[in-house]
């Protein structure tokens, strides 16, 4: 099922390439290898390395990755909504590891399994708690 | 750490003058044996000193054509500075959410690179 154009030769991440966090990797649509969408980039954890320069560990995920980069009071309403709906640790963001990302493109491509409790623990709860309980839910498309 | 903390930030010289806002962090592959730990490193940061400016990604490589986008690209970039993140000297994250956190450099505004000469350097390479 690809709902994505597919990756060009030169997407692959090789070293001397560059990219521009605003451009390239915030907001970009990450798919799974066969073009599955999986989530978007909301934000990008950062770790020190040993000549005092950062890396990027991880791309993170979901309302409250997305509300430090928002700014004044929408920023603190949508993390403290989104803190008050989160069904795990209040301080834990959904992440996909940098080294899954094979591909920054158009959109980036990871190699994480499209079916991912971790990912969207928000929206498996209403699927799982809310939405499957009602008449019908069974044949919904999609 | 995280980029949000750094995207916005108000940047502080040496001589303690706010000089502008981190408007892009330009990131570089690094290869294993160059580097601890490979993958994307911070390689610097675009700061715009225009209290407004977002720069519409023409920090990112320079614009060669059509003419009427190329001239907009240089109008939207001629303030824009460069700052290598070896000029970096401390980075606070913001003291609540919503807020910009702090960039301080090791140098002057004038000492820093416009970032339309970094163009045509990163456009070569990337």
């Amino acid at each position: 099922m690809p709902q994505h154009p597919p990756p060009r030769p030169g997407d692959e991440r090789t070293p001397g390439r560059a990219y521009s966090a605003r451009f390239h990797l915030l907001d970009r649509q990450i798919v799974t290898e066969d073009g599955t969408p999986l989530a978007k980039a909301d934000d990008l954890e950062l770790i020190p390395d040993s000549d005092g320069s950062l890396v990027v560990s991880a791309v993170l995920i979901g309302p409250t990755a997305l509300a430090p980069r928002l700014r004044g009071r929408p920023a603190r309403l949508l993390n403290a909504l989104a803190r008050r709906l989160t069904t795990g640790p209040t301080d834990h963001h959904a992440r996909i590891a940098m080294g899954h990302i094979i591909r920054i493109g158009a959109a980036l491509t990871a190699t994480t399994p499209p079916v991912d409790a971790t990912l969207h623990p928000l929206e498996d709860w209403i699927r799982d708690n809310v939405i499957a309980p009602l008449p019908g839910s069974g044949h919904a498309p999609g | 750490m995280r980029l949000a903390d750094l995207m916005g930030a108000r940047v502080i010289d040496v001589t303690g003058r706010d000089i502008g806002h981190v408007s892009d962090v330009r990131l570089t592959e690094a290869a294993a044996p160059s580097r601890r730990l490979p993958g994307l490193h911070v390689a610097g940061i675009v700061i715009a000193t225009r209290r407004r400016s977002r720069l519409l990604a023409y920090d990112h490589r320079p614009v060669d054509a059509p003419w009427p986008l190329t001239a907009l690209a240089r109008r939207a970039t001629r303030h824009a500075l460069w700052a290598p993140w070896t000029a970096v000297t401390a980075h606070r994250r913001p003291p609540r959410t919503g807020e910009p956190g702090t960039v301080t450099l090791d140098q002057t505004a004038a000492s820093l690179t416009p970032l339309r000469d970094m163009h045509a350097h990163w456009n070569s390479g990337t």
